[in-house]
């Protein structure tokens, strides 16, 4: 039988019930085991550990001198014989009939990850840790394809193998140089690994190996320069393991595009004089900054004069008399828009974290980005939108009305890809915009932004939320919210499989 | 940098030099996309059926080789074998 699998576990001073459980799990017909002893001090009875690995058909390799995990691993990789390379922890196991939904991935993907079970001590499962497709810009921020992970052999050893550096995350840290060498990432959407919070593992408290978040921190940093973004990674506090990339200050000019009808806000104030107010100390750093307010109405009621006078860019007031339609006047901005960086947004919102051009900057700089969205918020700080997400040919804003911090919810907390993000907030190039046509004028009123990152997406690129830009949403006060059927038939009609599921979104 | 204030313009969409043609060429950008679109949502269809087929002969071929497998299919040889032996007889 030719064997297609090494499992490699390193062992360390092992509870000896869960290491048989675990070695017990890996059997299989293609699979080999490769155990190495990391120090031939560290386990409490050698002699039971041989007879474990001759009952299971596993190879022992003992090291001498204890080599840390990276060389440990990388030990058992050069006498592994197979074609993909699976670490498996000396506590945890894996589900019955693993192999099988490898199998069909095995000839177009050099890395394949898979869900997984979180367990108690007794191996009992407590909950499900589901993820999305590969996302390399969330894979920087937070390590979610371990545990299960395959690596093609000859990749693993193209790369030079784990990094005894980062030892703690030599796990993220390689498939982060994978994803250099090869785009053939496969998601397998049924957990195949058990992950047992054992009394000191960091899967029942996070706090357990801090250090092994340093690590992480600086796999992040190293990786932000290998792939020339300029950026400083730095921990999310009360989130272990969620890291954010904070860029410097921008180097180009932008345009801002604000379709606006001159909502008042309250008398002689317009929700549009808020905005430029929370934007104002991001704007005129450079002086190609403008801002391109576009409109069906001659009247602005005095607010571009105002408004002018307190901003420090250029003012273009576009008026369009043709009936509203929101597609339209996104596209005369663009076409106005002089900048090649663009930020579309409503008139209703109003900024809230720090320096968020430069974050929007920043997060466009990734390789492959097409176009970045924010986290908005309600007034009273409960989410507005966290992202599209797709499902049954329904569109929705993903966890809408949640509380971010209260819920504790990662997707709200870390950069992640996702399949799309709202027309509210959204910035990217003007060739992008250009490329794919622009909105669909179709769609007038709304899921005009549904269809135009459907768009983006079809092209290639990714589209970013980007969770570490913040700003509030007072969604619809400027014009009554109205869903037209033949919108959401159109939709469906365009995009019959797109928006049946959602590669992103985790909890499906 | 220093910052610096800028200019302050009003325009009218329908005065502007080719403005319509400017519009007209993204719609009809936007309807290629469109067809392109469809086409490779069908094909992905067609690949996604093509995947699992593959998926299910692979199972057979691996059944075939496990040792279940090639029990049940010496069983299976040793049953059309007596049964074409007793109809001869």
């Amino acid at each position: 039988m030719t064997t297609i699998f090494s499992v490699i576990t390193p062992v360390f001073r092992p509870v000896l019930s869960e290491l048989e459980q675990c070695l017990y799990s890996a059997r299989g017909d293609s699979v080999e085991h490769l155990l190495v002893l990391d120090g031939k001090d560290n386990i409490s009875n050698l002699r039971r550990l041989k007879a474990l690995a001759k009952k299971y058909g596993a190879k022992l390799i003992i090291s001498e001198q204890q080599l840390g995990i990276s060389d440990a691993s990388n030990l058992a990789a050069e006498r592994a014989v197979g074609e993909f390379l699976i670490f498996l922890d000396q506590d945890d196991f894996l589900e019955p009939g693993w192999t099988a939904p490898l199998f069909p991935s095995l000839e177009n993907a050099d890395f394949i990850y898979s869900d997984s079970y979180v367990t108690n001590q007794k191996g009992k499962v407590l909950w499900m840790q589901r993820k999305p497709d590969w996302s390399p810009v969330r894979a920087i921020h937070n390590m979610y394809a371990c545990h299960f992970m395959a690596v093609r052999r000859t990749i693993f050893e193209e790369v030079g193998g784990l990094r005894a550096k980062f030892d703690g995350s030599q796990d993220h840290d390689l498939a982060l140089r994978v994803s250099l060498r090869s785009q053939r990432f496969k998601h397998i959407a049924i957990p195949l690994y058990n992950w047992r919070q054992s009394a000191n593992s960091t899967a029942a408290n996070p706090e357990n190996k801090s250090w092994a978040y340093d690590a992480g921190l600086a796999v992040a940093q190293n990786h932000l320069d290998s792939i020339g973004v300029k950026g400083t990674a730095q921990r999310i506090e009360n989130y272990p393991g969620a890291i954010k990339t904070v860029f410097p200050e921008r180097d180009q000019a932008i345009s801002v595009i604000i379709p606006s009808a001159f909502g008042m806000r309250s008398p002689g104030r317009t929700w549009l004089e808020d905005l430029l107010s929370s934007l104002k100390p991001f704007l005129g750093t450079h002086k190609a900054d403008e801002i391109v307010i576009v409109t069906g109405k001659e009247d602005d009621f005095g607010t571009i004069n105002k408004i002018s006078k307190d901003i420090e860019a250029s003012l273009t007031h576009v008026i369009d008399k043709e009936k509203f339609n929101f597609s339209r006047r996104c596209n005369i901005g663009y076409e106005i828009a002089k900048n090649e960086h663009v930020l579309l947004l409503n008139d209703d919102v109003e900024f809230g974290s720090e320096n968020p051009l430069d974050q929007l900057f920043g997060l466009l700089s990734f390789p492959n980005v097409g176009l970045v969205g924010a986290l908005l918020v309600f007034p009273d700080f409960s989410i507005q939108h966290g992202g599209h997400y797709y499902s049954n040919g329904n569109p929705s804003h993903s966890y809408h009305m949640a509380r971010r911090h209260e819920q504790g919810i990662f997707d709200l907390i870390i950069d992640r890809e996702v399949s799309g993000v709202t027309g509210a907030l959204m910035f990217q190039k003007k060739s992008t915009w250009r490329t794919v046509g622009g909105f669909s004028e179709i769609l007038p009123l709304n899921f005009n932004d549904v269809d135009y990152c459907l768009k983006v997406s079809q092209l290639g690129y990714s589209i970013i939320q980007g969770n570490s830009v913040t700003a509030i949403h007072h969604e619809s006060v400027t014009r009554v919210a109205q869903v037209l059927e033949e919108e959401h038939s159109f939709i469906k009609m365009r995009w019959p499989d797109a928006l049946s599921a959602d590669p992103f979104w985790a909890t499906r | 940098m220093p910052k610096a204030k800028g200019t302050v313009k009003k325009l009218h969409w329908e005065d502007l030099p080719g403005a319509e043609e400017r519009l007209q060429t993204l719609r009809d950008r936007d309807l290629e996309i469109a067809k392109i679109s469809l086409g490779l949502q069908m094909r992905t269809r067609i690949t996604t059926l093509e995947e699992q087929l593959n998926h299910f002969q692979s199972l057979e071929s691996i059944w075939r080789v496990s040792r279940m497998g090639r029990i049940y299919y010496a069983l299976r040889a040793l049953a059309v074998n007596l049964y074409r032996f007793t109809i001869r007889k």
